[in-house]
């Protein structure tokens, strides 16, 4: 809503100054998003001192001093009079930016301000005469300016703005759901009013009309959508452009200007909330309008459709306006092409109707059309307004453009009588709700300022009645809110709750997600967030799961990359390496996120089964050589062992094995699953390459694993019991041995460690090579038995008989052939 | 392998105390040590050979080559004392190095900059009483929407552009989804008071620009019991925003909308950049917005499983993504989704 502070003050005094104003109104829910500055009142029109003149073949060059940051400003001016201001003279000037009055034109037209080149010369602002300013018609000459004001004073400060004049201020004001009231001026005024404690006068002049509620001159067929319905036939209008004034206000406001007969409509629906349309009775095909839901393949050309355009469809069950049972608007949002006002039209049908929000949004919303009428009863309109309405419109034709024109017909169809609210409540309750202590007396001061009476109660409590068109009042609580607008949120005090209530509760799933965070930032990750919505493409540049596998796609998604809900992070996290690749080749980045599976959703849930993963993702060098020494090393497969086993240890998780794995998007043979007998907990390895090549990571070697964060949490210790420090030092024993090819590592270390008895307290893999010394289809693998006894040093002997137990159950287990 | 110069202890004396000045580092000295005073050493030799002179000058000698022995081992130890601390110092001398050259690489990883807000959120919270509640992305249009008194048709709608999957199902547009789910998990039917914060990411269906996205983070906190009033809603607000932004902080109410809370408010604290001075980023009016907030709607604890009759209670919901670009002087959100490496690991 544009609000024009002069329009405003024809309604209430406002004494405040801008500012002010603006504070006090966003205090109370109204906020002011833009103020706007049109003529004298623009902060950017100043005080400027000619400093030098030139005349050019049909102008003038001046050089002006508009002050700090301005000292001299070329300005160019075709104005008859410019060699009337010699150097030190005052003038008006506009700089680039400033909003001035179109002083050509005869509608009310805004200009900004730009620099140009004129005859060859730089311009960069307006000399104004008074007309641009709007302080007055003049637009002979440069306004000449008495004053000792400094150069850059604003010109505001220095000149009296004219009653009545166009110099303006308009405030754009952030109109709430609940504040439908405040889309028309007399309701901002009437908040300004309640808000200030200001009076304000709110009667606009009206024709002399009888209209009968009750008389019908329309069939509301749809009476689930329609509270109101009223109409006027006015005849001997003419069509004429709006008067300078009217102009001005509606361009203030934002609305296009066309005729005064639509303009009117245009002029009441902004000064009281109430839209209506004019139909050119000539071209409408019947005497009278209906409201009716539209019937299956109905159509309509609408306003904005030109004559050569396909009428709309008309979704079923829209909310129209008929003539001859024949659509030609649609009931709160547009009019029809055939039936509007032209340049012959001299009989109008207005209709003035209050229809429910939920028929206009939906059609509004369906028809993606919105309009300031749209806007207005998607939000509901004050039922009162419609008579209204009508009378001040057709007072507005008499005394513009139609002073002939006549009523002949009027109608004012009603669902129901119009009714105000009651709403019951108690001091005590207020004081309770809002935690301050209140009167009666305060409470029916502050809500009377809202135009809410109260008054004693049927059971010794109190009522409210709330005029119509307050339909946000319904309840106490919406009581108290007024209340507290109205007395300003600044009285509540600040308390803390009285009551016992629940404690912080330590969320273990909570706790463990956060701490394997901490852990791999530790371990020399990046935490990245990606989105959550990807694209299928993108997730099968992976080549991990079927095309057919099912996705969750949004029906309304933004742009083509944001479609459907992840079934992995990997694909985000390779986009991210993409992305960053060409500048930042070396990346360790994780994340931690979910990703949807609709096909594990539980029968018989809506929802959709989310679940938590963690994934990681290297490239690039993990160690780098400096000047201090040491050698590039980019990351491998060990690299993602390595951090797969720091997540396991952050989470305290036991028990789970690593084993070789297969299967896309994975590089065979550097694959690992990860699983505790039958429950799996994700994959890891190297990327393969021809993922990297869809990637655009061609050449690059990525190292990455997904796991299911949620398998992995469910299974996590917050805690672990201790092994007291060895007393004595450990003995270690190398083997080595030639081991089958299929036969992994893994296997060794656990057939020694499950045969190696109590005193072997652990076995690394400490090499491995194979060669010309290695039997064809074998490999050489040592490994170090570390023995310990615990409370005292090992012999000898007893050392080898551990190494003899190893050996032979390797031997036997897995064939290896030990090297002694 | 005694001759009888050897015996001349004060040529002896002599031959070592010059071999003692020449050395001159570490291993000479161990050098010294070995030939003079070791076990193997010549004094000790000396002594062992104290048996083939004529019994009369035995004692002498013997008073003689131990104070020898004494002699050469009291210098020795002094002039190890110089060589170590001449060494010492030429080691220090030698190693010192232009301390202005760069560090040897070291991996560090780091955390993005929306988790280290919204954890300092959720801790704040955390140590005023409140539980984490975590609730879906996906929801039903029931629990973003139509149970939070927004039925279909709402005007409310309008504020939130929604991600629908089907008609249905949808993208959570903000945390308040959770709070039905959370009143009915934790009420106990409607018996029990509730106190949460839910976090997580929410979804808008609006154009990616420098200042809007299409998901982002809120913190939603809902208070329920027997006597909460809006003065509470108002000094636990304030509590936290002390605890987060300082003990000077100050917080005020502006009225507004949300149908799921009434009365409703903004709340403002003093701009953490100018203390309420007046800048840019607070628009010169000395006030940011932190969050909205208001006393949860009769309807909401309705459908939560309450009496509004007997219940009331306070919601807030913020944003944590626009801390996040005032803390960090960032200037366009869309650096928080796309990664930017470049970006991110400033935060290490």
């Amino acid at each position: 809503m544009r609000v024009s502070l002069s329009w405003l003050r024809s309604f209430v005094p406002v004494t405040l100054d801008t500012p002010a104003l603006i504070e006090l109104l966003t205090r109370a829910g109204l906020e002011v998003d833009a103020v706007h500055t049109v003529g004298a009142l623009d902060p950017l029109v100043r005080v400027g001192r000619v400093v030098s003149r030139k005349a050019l073949p049909a102008a003038s060059h001046f050089v002006i001093d508009a002050g700090p940051g301005y000292p001299a400003v070329s300005v160019v001016t075709k104005a008859p009079n410019a060699e009337r201001f010699d150097v030190g003279a005052a003038v008006a000037i506009a700089l680039p930016g400033a909003t001035l009055i179109d002083a050509h034109g005869d509608d009310f037209a805004l200009v900004t301000v730009g620099s140009a080149r004129v005859y060859g010369v730089q311009s960069d602002g307006v000399l104004c005469s008074e007309r641009e300013l709007g302080m007055g018609d003049d637009h002979s000459g440069l306004m000449p300016i008495a004053t000792e004001a400094p150069a850059g004073a604003p010109l505001a400060a220095v000149v009296a703005i004219p009653e009545g004049g166009e110099a303006d201020e308009v405030l754009e004001v952030a109109i709430l759901p609940n504040f439908a009231r405040c889309l028309s001026m007399v309701g901002v005024a009437r908040e300004v009013a309640a808000l200030t404690g200001a009076h304000g006068h709110y009667d606009v002049a009206l024709e002399e009309l009888e209209i009968v509620p009750g008389e019908v001159n329309a069939v509301v067929e749809a009476t689930d959508a329609c509270r109101r319905f009223s109409t006027a036939r006015i005849e001997n209008v003419r069509v004429l452009p709006s008067p300078r004034w009217m102009q001005r206000r509606l361009v203030l406001a934002g609305v296009t200007l066309i005729d005064h007969l639509v303009d009117v409509t245009n002029y009441c629906m902004i000064e009281l909330g109430q839209p209506m349309h004019g139909y050119d009775l000539a071209h409408l095909g019947a005497p009278t309008l209906g409201a009716r839901r539209s019937r299956a393949g109905e159509s309509a050309r609408l306003l904005h459709q030109g004559a050569d355009e396909a009428p709309t469809a008309l979704p079923e069950g829209t909310l129209v306006i008929t003539a001859a049972d024949r659509p030609v608007a649609v009931a709160g949002v547009m009019g029809g092409a055939d039936s509007a006002i032209r340049g012959d039209t001299t009989t109008v049908l207005l209709e003035s109707a209050c229809f429910d929000w939920p028929a206009v949004r939906r059609s509004s919303a369906a028809l993606k059309i919105h309009t300031d009428a749209s806007t207005r009863f998607a939000r509901g309109v004050d039922p009162t307004l419609s008579v209204l309405a009508i009378r001040r419109a057709v007072k507005l034709w008499r005394e513009w453009s139609s002073p002939d024109l006549k009523v002949t017909a009027t109608g004012d169809w009603l669902r129901a009588p119009i009714a105000e609210g009651v709403v019951g409540f108690s001091v005590q309750g207020m004081t309770s709700l809002l935690g301050l202590e209140t009167t009666r007396a305060e409470i029916t001061e502050a809500l009377a300022r809202v135009g809410i009476e109260v008054r004693d109660g049927a059971d010794g409590g109190l009522e409210a009645v709330v005029p119509p068109g307050r339909e946000d009042v319904q309840r106490p609580c919406d009581l108290a809110e007024e209340f507290a607008r109205v007395t300003g949120f600044d009285r509540i005090p600040e308390t803390m709750p009285s009551e016992a209530l629940p404690f912080h509760t330590p969320s273990r799933r909570y706790a463990l997600r956060e701490g394997l965070r901490d852990a791999l930032v530790r371990g020399g990750l990046q935490e990245l967030l990606t989105y959550t919505l990807i694209t299928a493409e993108s997730e099968a540049l992976l080549g991990a799961e079927p095309a057919e596998t099912p996705r969750l796609r949004v029906l309304n998604p933004i742009n083509v990359n944001r479609t459907t809900l992840r079934r992995t992070l990997l694909a985000g996290l390779m986009e991210t390496l993409r992305e960053n690749h060409r500048h930042t080749p070396d990346a360790q980045v994780f994340e931690i996120g979910v990703v949807f599976l609709p096909e594990q959703t539980p029968p018989g849930q809506k929802l959709p089964a989310e679940k938590l993963r963690v994934s990681f993702a290297l490239t690039g060098r993990v160690d780098r050589a400096s000047m201090h020494g040491g050698v590039d090393r980019s990351a491998d497969f060990f690299d993602g062992v390595a951090l797969v086993e720091h997540l396991l240890r952050a989470l305290r998780l036991t028990g789970i094995t690593l084993e070789a794995s297969e299967g896309a998007p994975w590089q065979p043979g550097l694959c690992a699953v990860l699983r505790k007998g039958e429950r799996v907990y994700g994959w890891f390895g190297v990327m393969h390459p021809d993922v990297c090549t869809r990637f655009d990571l061609e050449g690059s070697r990525v190292v990455a694993g997904e796991l299911d964060l949620d398998a992995l949490l469910d299974e996590a210790g917050t805690t672990f019991k201790t092994l007291a420090p060895p007393r004595f030092p450990s003995l270690p024993i190398d083997v080595s041995m030639f081991v089958a090819r299929g036969v992994s590592a893994g296997q060794v270390v656990a057939a020694a460690l499950s045969e190696g008895g109590p005193l072997l307290k652990g076995v690394e893999v400490i090499d491995e090579f194979s060669g010309a010394q290695v039997p064809e289809g074998m490999r050489s693998l040592a490994v170090r038995l570390e023995l310990n006894a615990g409370d005292r040093s090992l012999t000898t002997t007893e050392a080898q008989a551990v190494r003899l137990l190893v050996t032979t159950a390797l031997t036997a287990a897995l064939q290896v052939q030990v090297r002694e | 392998m005694s001759t009888p110069d050897d015996l001349d202890l004060a040529a002896q004396q002599t031959t070592a105390l010059l071999a003692l000045d020449a050395a001159d580092s570490s291993e000479a000295l161990e050098q010294f040590y070995r030939t003079w005073l070791a076990p193997s050493g010549v004094t000790t030799r000396l002594k062992r050979g104290i048996g083939r002179l004529p019994t009369d000058q035995r004692a002498a000698f013997g008073k003689n080559i131990n104070a020898l022995h004494t002699e050469l081992e009291t210098r020795f130890h002094q002039r190890r004392e110089v060589i170590k601390t001449r060494e010492l110092a030429a080691r220090i001398a030698a190693e010192a190095r232009d301390v202005t050259l760069p560090p040897r690489p070291r991996p560090v990883g780091s955390y993005h900059p929306v988790t280290l807000v919204l954890r300092e959120v959720l801790d704040v919270f955390q140590r005023m009483g409140f539980s984490v509640f975590e609730s879906p992305h996906v929801e039903t249009d029931d629990y973003n929407f139509g149970l939070l008194n927004m039925p279909a048709d709402h005007p409310a709608r309008d504020m939130q552009d929604t991600f629908y999957l089907d008609g249905e199902r949808l993208l959570r547009t903000h945390t308040s989804a959770g709070q039905i789910r959370a009143m009915r998990e934790l009420g106990g039917d409607g018996t029990k008071p509730v106190r949460v914060v839910l976090p997580g990411l929410c979804y808008r269906n609006e154009n990616i620009t420098t200042r809007s996205e299409i998901q982002f983070h809120q913190v939603e906190g809902l208070l329920v019991g027997k006597s909460v009033r809006m003065s509470d809603l108002k000094g636990v607000l304030l509590q936290y925003a002390r605890l987060l932004f300082g003990p000077e902080q100050q917080v005020r109410l502006r009225g507004s909308y949300f149908p799921f809370t009434e009365p409703s408010v903004e709340v403002d604290i003093r701009c953490t950049l100018c203390a309420g001075n007046g800048c840019r980023v607070c628009k010169q009016t000395g006030w940011l917005e932190l969050l909205g907030a208001g006393m949860v709607h009769p309807v909401v604890l309705a459908n939560g499983g309450y009496d509004p009759n007997e219940w009331r209670g306070f919601a807030f919901g913020m944003g944590i993504e626009r801390t996040v670009l005032q803390r960090y002087d960032i200037h366009d959100i869309r650096y928080l989704f796309g990664n930017d490496l470049r970006l991110l690991q400033q935060f290490r």
